[in-house]
């Protein structure tokens, strides 16, 4: 056949004559460019901001060609200090991971449930924006606006105001709200930094974030003890923190309280505090003192089993440091445990009579930084109800901190109390935040899930449509870090890479949402001109901090004191005595409660706690391949001669079973956790069966632990709402 | 000038229609199918290139007849079918459309794979436009770049220009797309439960074997 | 001017045991799956409460007096300037003697190319005047590196405070130092 009468170049377009082409056939894609004999990479460094925990690390990528190859510390910042814990430098798995989602999928499989494949098919944009907002239309139609919840970060507060609904739900209560309740009502300000670069003395109860690789406080640690500072860890496991430490005390856990009670009955009985100091910047002294007389360190030794000649010494030492600091952050032995807010009352009040606070060496008021304000361009209507699913309302000072009661939505949701949920956006939220997922997912099968997420993890699986979000490494931000901020400084980053795939950001997602919905005037402005006016204030664009290095200190680099006499309490002053607390019928001091003290551990019976590997954070990062290739694994550690006594060899799998449910996982043996206690990592036990790495290792610790429903929540903690996941015993057998 | 030959023509009608077919399925793609043009380029396409009809071609014809009768539902099958076998699967993905997860050393995207790619390219003189979201080494982009050196390869002459093109037509061939073609041939056709992604895949596959000995 | 002999001290009461420098060395060397060239090894010693837990980098010695290099037919594996142990992959022929000669197990075979693997001290960097990946990286600080034939060196002068190599009785004078952990 002659080649001008082939069909096919018909459908190329193209014309054929006496063996000539006539004409080019088009491409779609690639486009010509001056073509290079040999070529050059282009190597340049972009700024960034670490998106993985809540440190924010200012960094550097290495990007040759668009291709982002390495990522770096950015030696500016004060938190990153030039470097990248384990976990920031395996940002690039996630970028490249090819499982991650890149396109807006729907399910097509109508059931939803653990090990169901939900079957998705890929949409375009426009199908998934349209699908979004005619089924969260529908809903408000019908229910109201307060039957659509907003899952994670705050990110979502002002489309949740311009729906009229209050159920902005976010994780902490299985996290630090203990931390930040007494921290605002003592200090008037969520939370303090442990000045380690110039301390002479640290007590941790519990708290190992050297052991996580927290990147400012893990270096500044090191730089401590390298200094000479003495270290004191109480914490029922020898963490990498206590493996530091001068002194070691395997406490009971759940007890920690005890000690400090009783420290700062040693330190006010033998006037080892500092009166200028308590009489000029804190109030409640004498209230706190007669609380304190009861607990005595033989009282606390019974308890905590830590010697009371110990504690006596130890207080001793504490208040006659030149600085000493208490470091708490998040889930240690103050949140896990309902005594846990007298532990993190007693640890404010152990540093405010010693003189600690804003002083070089203690702890340190965040100086973060400030940025012009941005509102939307209509004020929302306002909400429709005050009273959230999650019953978050009946604890006025958790809310007033801006959280929820994260563990009781389940419940509230099956039981459709106070009134039935419908719909749900779940933004970087995965399941096994969740205690208990199990029950969260029966809930979340009544549900019509939006999931924005990056990785193809169970949440995604739940979900009713799933779109992608980019990662921190494919987008700009202005970061006003508060962390570590000794001083103020502000961080920027921009898209080291462009966007891959169809992935796009959480504002603009919301933003053609909320668009079709007709709301839209009602969300926060966002994009590059928004964050170029948020540095205004310094007359600064985004453009020139990149130039200044991708990092700037507004004020400079000098640790300034805050005026203590113009706190955010109600006296303006440290309040020993929380009269905050006062005002809302809840105990002010510092309290002992006999009835939370778990009963001793039977036979087979152990304490449960937990931990988190420094290579991964919580349950987000085991699909990561680098640190998976370090830990594929969790295990439940137990200590050697126990573990002979119940026949449990090393790395052999047990069963360990909670009031709430069990887990089949591998025994490790070790000589460096108390014979009654185990612990287990968190993070794993992935169902999820499109992480290729993570799937099916390990187990979720989480799968012990309650949902406490609202009305167990406020027995048990009544101003913080935590769910006090370790507030329990498990058995252990093999399997 | 040289101009292309009744192969090189054929070659670039057959990449053409298994890129349409790769890059995903939309209305517009079905129509072709239930029109019968997709078929008859193929299949007139493979006859010039001397190459066999696949062994699922028949029961992709049949599938296309019930089909075609119900284009909307074709549609979802094919893109369930898509989004399982390319896009994000459970039980993991069967074949992902990136070369760099089956040439580099650690398996991700990105790395010293699709910064070979991007040298290639450039050298060929062409680029992704910058707002193209896809990876450079995405197989639909990797097919329109095997469509450009065919056909920029003759329109060069016999300068330098032309020998440089087929130094990076070898290179990107035997260096490269010959390699990871086959794994992705593979996981499709033992995956796939649509005659149309295995018969393409399988097509591919014969194709990239027969032209990687030319290159 | 005196040979270089690039090398490391480890100060181990800082390390936090985090692997912040297995991943910067995955990630700067493009090591492949599988395989890492530096990594943490956890050490527990004695019974509770009595108890101590020590984290310890562990990679290629840069052994003055290599074995590898000693045994290598080809003379793939050799020294640098730097004085770091290197392994040129244009006269490896994948024997492994070098990976059965090394006591501290310190190579592994790629099985890709079936070229050894290991700690080059990131070479390549220590040329243009950078530190090692891992260096840079590690959030201790724990971790410095210089030239011990240089006495004025912040490695020399911890070597001279009392900074060891692992197991100095094997007398292959690694160029690796630690300072132990004091628990």
């Amino acid at each position: 056949m002659e080649l001008t009468r082939r069909n096919f170049l018909k459908y190329l377009g193209i014309a054929a004559a006496a063996g000539t082409v006539q004409g080019k056939i088009a491409l779609d894609l690639l486009r010509p460019v001056p073509s290079q004999a040999t070529t050059e990479s282009n190597v340049i460094y972009k700024a960034g901001v670490c998106g993985i925990c809540g440190m924010n690390c200012a960094m550097k990528g290495k990007v040759v060609d668009g291709v982002l190859i390495k990522l770096e510390g950015n030696e500016l910042d004060q938190q990153s200090g030039g470097s990248l814990c384990a976990k920031g430098n395996a940002g690039i798995n996630i970028l490249y991971n090819p499982d991650r989602l890149k396109y807006p999928m729907v399910r097509t499989n109508p059931e939803k449930g653990i090990g169901v494949d939900p079957k998705w098919k890929r949409i375009s944009w426009e199908e998934a924006f349209d699908l979004a907002a005619q089924k969260l239309s529908e809903i408000k139609e019908q229910y109201g606006g307060k039957a659509i919840a907003w899952f994670g970060g705050h990110k979502g507060t002002d489309f949740l105001k311009a729906i009229g609904s209050p159920n902005d739900f976010c994780h902490h209560s299985t996290c630090d709200t203990v931390r930040e309740v007494a921290c605002e009502v003592m200090l008037g300000t969520s939370a303090y930094i442990p000045d380690f670069a110039e301390t002479d003395y640290i007590l941790s109860f519990g708290w190992d974030q050297f052991g996580k690789a927290k990147n400012a406080w893990a270096r500044l640690m090191a730089k401590a003890l390298d200094r000479g500072a003495k270290l004191v860890v109480f914490d029922p496991r020898l963490s990498p923190t206590a493996s530091k430490a001068q002194e070691w005390y395997p406490v009971v856990p759940g007890t920690d309280h005890a000690l400090v009670l009783a420290m700062l009955n040693v330190i006010i009985s033998e006037k080892l505090y500092d009166a200028e100091y308590v009489a000029k910047y804190t109030t409640g002294f004498d209230k706190l003192a007669e609380e304190v007389r009861k607990y005595s360190p033989e009282w606390a030794a019974e308890l905590t089993g830590v010697p009371a000649a110990d504690i006596v010494r130890i207080a001793r030492e504490f208040a006659a440091a030149k600085s000493a600091v208490i470091p708490c952050h998040k889930r240690e032995a103050a949140q896990v445990h309902p005594n846990g807010m007298a532990l993190v009352q007693g640890m404010i009040a152990l540093m405010a009579i010693t003189g600690n606070f804003e002083r070089r060496g203690g702890a340190m008021f965040r100086k973060k930084a400030k940025l012009n304000k941005v509102s939307p361009p209509e004020e929302a209507p306002g909400l429709e109800t005050t009273i959230r699913v999650d019953g978050a309302d009946r604890l006025p000072i958790l809310l007033e901190c801006g959280h929820a009661v994260y563990q009781s939505i389940a419940d509230a949701i099956l039981e459709e109390k106070p009134y039935p949920l419908k719909a749900a956006i779940i933004y970087k939220q995965g399941l096994f935040s969740m205690p208990n997922p199990a029950k969260f997912v029966e809930a979340f099968k009544k549900l019509f899930i939006i999931n924005i997420n990056i990785q193809p993890d169970e949440m995604a699986l739940l979900a009713d449509l799933v779109l992608p979000d980019v990662t921190y490494m494919e987008s700009a931000t202005v970061s006003v870090r508060k962390y570590h901020a000794l001083y103020p400084q502000i961080a920027v980053s921009e898209p080291m890479v462009k966007p891959m795939y169809e992935t796009k950001s959480r504002s603009t997602i919301i933003r053609e949402i909320a668009k079709r919905m007709g709301i839209d005037q009602y969300l926060n402005p966002s994009g590059s001109s928004v964050r170029d006016q948020q540095l205004s204030l310094y007359g600064l664009t985004q453009k020139d901090v990149i130039a200044q290095g991708g990092v700037i200190s507004p004020e400079g680099t000098e640790v300034k004191y805050k005026d203590l006499t113009k706190l955010s309490t109600p006296s303006g002053k440290i309040e020993l005595y929380a009269t905050r607390l006062a005002e809302h019928g809840y105990n002010p001091l510092p309290t002992h409660r006999d009835e939370w003290i778990l009963p001793k551990p039977k036979a087979g019976e152990f304490y449960l706690v937990t931990t988190r590997f420094a290579t991964h954070r919580h349950a987000q990062m085991q699909n990561y391949r680098w640190v998976h290739e370090i830990y594929p694994e969790n295990y439940v550690s137990i200590n050697k001669k126990t573990a002979a006594i119940l026949g449990i060899a090393d790395g052999e799998e047990v069963i360990v079973e909670s009031p709430y449910g069990q887990i089949k996982i591998k025994a490790k043996l070790t000589e460096a956790i108390r014979p009654d206690t185990v612990c287990i990592p968190h993070g794993y036990g992935h169902w999820s069966k499109y992480l290729s790495n993570a799937y099916s290792k390990g187990a979720n610790d989480g799968d012990l632990a309650p949902a406490r429903s609202i009305e167990e929540t406020l027995e048990m903690d009544p101003v913080a709402g935590s769910n006090n996941d370790c507030h329990l015993l498990v058995k252990v057998r093999k399997a | 000038m040289a101009a292309m030959g009744e192969k090189d023509l054929a070659s670039i009608a057959l990449v053409r229609r298994l890129y349409e077919v790769f890059r995903g399925p939309d209305a517009a793609g079905v129509a072709e199918l239930c029109a019968g043009n997709w078929v008859s380029d193929v299949e007139e396409t493979l006859a010039v290139l001397g190459l066999a009809r696949p062994a699922t071609w028949h029961s992709l014809l049949q599938q296309l007849g019930t089909g075609c009768h119900n284009r909307e539902q074709m549609l979802e099958e094919l893109s369930v079918e898509h989004t399982r076998l390319f896009v994000n699967a459970y039980g993991g993905t069967p074949a992902p459309p990136y070369a760099s997860v089956y040439l580099n050393d650690q398996p991700m995207l990105g790395g010293q794979v699709t910064l070979q790619v991007i040298e290639w390219y450039k050298r060929a003189g062409v680029a992704l436009p910058p707002d193209y979201p896809e990876p450079p080494d995405y197989l639909p982009v990797e097919l329109e770049f095997v469509i450009h050196l065919i056909q920029s390869i003759p329109e060069a002459g016999t300068g330098q220009a032309a020998s440089q093109l087929r130094l990076v037509q070898r290179e990107f061939w035997q260096d490269h797309f010959r390699l990871w073609i086959p794994q992705f041939v593979a996981r499709t056709t033992e995956e796939s439960q649509h005659p149309l992604y295995t018969a393409s895949a399988e097509i591919l596959g014969a194709f990239v074997q027969q032209r990687a000995v030319l290159v | 001017m005196a040979n270089k002999r690039y090398g490391m001290v480890i100060d181990l009461r800082k390390c936090a045991g985090c692997h912040a420098c297995t991943v910067a060395c995955k990630a700067e060397n493009k090591v492949p799956d599988g395989i890492k060239r530096t990594k943490i090894i956890e050490e527990e010693t004695g019974e509770f409460p009595n108890v101590a837990i020590t984290f310890r980098k562990h990679q290629c010695m840069h052994c003055q007096d290599a074995p590898c290099v000693k045994v290598c037919p080809t003379k793939a594996s050799y020294h640098t300037e730097f004085g770091t142990c290197e392994v040129d992959p244009k006269l490896c022929i994948g024997c492994k003697y070098c990976v059965h000669a090394c006591p501290y197990r310190a190579r592994t075979i790629n099985p890709e190319n079936g070229l050894p693997e290991k700690c080059t001290l990131c070479v390549d960097k220590l040329a243009k005047g950078e530190l090692p990946a891992c260096a840079t990286t590690c959030i201790g600080n724990a971790i410095t590196v210089g030239d011990l034939n240089d006495p004025n060196s912040e490695v020399s002068r911890a070597v001279a405070k009392g900074a060891r190599p692992l197991n100095p009785e094997w007398n292959t004078k690694p160029s690796i130092f630690y300072i132990w952990n004091r628990r």
